[in-house]
């Protein structure tokens, strides 16, 4: 796009010979016409995930059905069965807003920490949630029946996802301390220390698997490749508050994220509380990456190449990447939720599986499209 | 009332002492040039002016109350800092990473006086045309170019009416000769308006062309303060920086000029 073609701002007064010169319009209107995009997007991978599957629901019956149920009586002039609606409200509905809610805090968690550790490599599982999730996760699977015999009584089927998500968040808080020396958290610091803490729970988890029987084994392997099947009502509502916290939140966070790649010193000399930043966003991710994974266990790449995928389209400006990348990451972990209960039917594909199969060829075919200047790609 | 003051600020890291006992005062208008040998400790005062660092002794005051006194974003008001070097590897372009400065006076959405003052300030740089370049594709002198136009941007169009202050550390580093001239008339041209500039330089020559004062650092003390024909003598600079040269008036306006001795 020529900059001759761009709308110009004229410098009044100025300098005499001051040119006139254009306003940065094609990234924001890109941005603009991206995030209008993805939104559509969105309600097409809604309908879809509502809609398809062993009973067909066609976008009218659905949008029929929820009046029904939210205004308490019929309101559009579109037939469905009993059983549709059955399926809708207490299967897909919230199978689908899970998934939503899991794909855009996975996303959005994934681009705050490649801002946060200006590393466009990064991804959440770096600060530890994810193996601290996944070790307590295990802890409950293999000795739930014996060791943990009280706790498993005191909150029955709600162990699991408790225990993965207080076990990411004490992680995450453990890293957070190592890095953190007179007040300052040394961002590289906190990546050697993600290191060492994943590798310990990394060995402590593979004991416990040591240890497992094979009904465990099976639990155990399950919930490493993730999936939406345990959506209701209960765990949404669980789950719902602490990813929803975190996607407000996040965003506001944008315009120090920019002030950050400059750098540590350069932002807070741009009076940015540059601690502060750090504090928070570990904060925010931990809640939304702890509580996705406590409920939809470790589901893979969503986290690292949605961001990617927004900045090659709209720039790096997190203004746009943020609110682009929950889209994104909703949209594309419905169409995967979609693909892996359909592929294999009656069965179920975990849903880490779809991602990582479909992530994995992809993020290598980015990578070989940007081979030659990949140093000056985001 | 001075705009910024130093009185016997000190800075230790690990037993090294970078800084010692350095004071002085530094009012509107002002352009004083800090020069010293490597590794005489004038980056680190300029971080210290500017609140990077912490002090380990001495104050600090930026518009008459100490830096301390100020919150991180009075003080992204009072002054803006251009770093020695910049670490932005992400795909902005060139006038995003200018409009960057702008962070401390808006509050998240750019507003069209902001594109100004950025399409302003990168017009006086002289890089208007790498506007929409992205920044990792720049040459380093580019680079520096673009993230001096940020700092002015964060001063913006009143920053001498408002008396703020500007922290360049060594903001002619990999520039030719003519962007080196450009640049310094530009820091001029801001302290006419009423900014207070500090500039680490390492030509001693552009220092004595440009500055008002010159502040001398040997081994972090202040060796010397004064107007460049009072600090630029062939003695003290033999003693600071163990060089032998001579000092010659400049064909066009005697200030002093300095020759090496081979």
């Amino acid at each position: 796009m020529s900059i001759n073609a761009l709308p110009t701002v004229e410098q009044e007064g100025k300098s005499p010979d001051a040119a006139a010169l254009p306003l940065p319009l094609s990234r924001q209107r890109r941005g603009r016409v991206v995030l209008t995009g993805l939104m559509l997007l969105l309600v097409v991978a809604l309908l879809a995930g509502v809609g398809i599957g062993a009973v067909p629901i066609s976008p009218p019956q659905v949008m029929a059905i929820l009046l029904e149920k939210v205004m308490g009586q019929p309101i559009l002039d579109v037939p469905y069965e009993t059983r549709q609606a059955a399926v809708l409200l207490t299967i897909r509905l919230p199978r689908v807003l899970l998934g939503i809610l899991v794909g855009a805090g996975l996303a959005v968690s994934g681009a705050a920490i490649q801002g946060l550790f200006r590393n466009p490599l990064a991804a959440p599982g770096l600060i530890g949630i994810s193996s601290g999730a996944t070790l307590a996760a295990v802890i409950v699977i293999v000795l739930g029946a014996t060791v943990l015999e009280g706790l498993s009584q005191v909150l029955g089927r709600f162990t699991l996802p408790v225990a993965a998500f207080l076990g990411g968040v004490v992680t995450t808080w453990l890293i957070y301390k190592l890095s953190n020396q007179g007040g300052t958290t040394q961002v590289a610091t906190m990546l050697l220390a993600g290191v060492a803490i994943n590798a310990l729970s990394g060995a402590v988890t593979g004991i416990l698997t040591f240890m497992a029987t094979d009904e465990q084994l099976r639990s155990i392997t399950f919930w490493s490749l993730g999936s939406l099947g345990g959506a209701s009502w209960q765990a949404l509502s669980a789950a719902a508050p602490l990813i929803l916290i975190s996607l407000l939140a996040i965003p506001f966070l944008a315009q120090p994220l920019n002030a950050l790649l400059l750098g540590e010193a350069e932002a807070g000399h741009l009076g940015i509380h540059v601690e502060r930043v750090k504090r928070w966003l570990v904060l925010w991710v931990a809640l939304a990456v702890g509580a996705s994974v406590a409920v939809s266990g470790a589901i893979g790449f969503i986290g690292l190449v949605v961001p990617h995928l927004l900045r090659l389209t709209v720039g790096p400006d997190h203004r746009l990447v943020l609110p682009g990348s929950a889209l994104l990451g909703a949209t594309l972990l419905l169409a995967a939720d979609l693909l892996a209960r359909t592929i294999v039917v009656p069965a179920e594909l975990p849903i880490g599986i779809v991602t990582s199969l479909i992530g994995g060829p992809f993020f290598l075919w980015l990578l070989l499209r940007n081979r030659g200047h990949y140093s000056f790609q985001s | 009332m001075m705009r910024l003051e130093a009185h016997h600020v000190s800075f230790k890291i690990k037993g090294k002492t970078l800084v010692n006992d350095v004071s002085f005062a530094l009012q509107r208008g002002e352009l004083l040039a800090v020069v010293g040998p490597n590794g005489a400790g004038k980056s680190t005062l300029l971080k210290l002016l500017c609140g990077e660092l912490c002090l380990w002794g001495g104050e600090v005051k930026l518009a008459g109350r100490r830096l301390s006194e100020w919150s991180v974003r009075e003080r992204a008001h009072l002054r803006a800092m251009l770093p020695q070097s910049s670490t932005l590897t992400f795909s902005f372009t060139a006038l995003e990473v200018v409009l960057m400065g702008r962070i401390p006076h808006n509050n998240g959405v750019n507003q069209p006086t902001d594109y100004q003052i950025a399409a302003a300030t990168l017009h006086r740089v002289g890089m208007s045309h790498l506007a929409e370049r992205l920044y990792p594709t720049l040459s380093g002198g580019e680079r520096q170019q673009v993230q001096l136009a940020r700092v002015l941007a964060q001063l913006g169009e009143d920053g001498g009416e408002r008396g703020r202050v500007l922290l360049l550390d060594e903001p002619t580093a990999s520039l030719d000769l003519a962007h080196q001239h450009n640049t310094l008339c530009l820091a001029r041209e801001y302290a006419a308006m009423g900014v207070a500039v500090v500039a680490i330089l390492h030509d001693l020559n552009l220092a004595a062309q440009y500055a008002d004062r010159i502040l001398m650092l040997k081994e972090g003390r202040l060796k010397e303060i004064g107007t460049p024909e009072q600090v630029l003598t062939s003695h003290t600079i033999k003693d600071v920086f163990a060089a032998p040269v001579v000092v010659i008036p400049h064909p066009q306006n005697q200030r002093p000029m300095v020759v090496p001795m081979l």
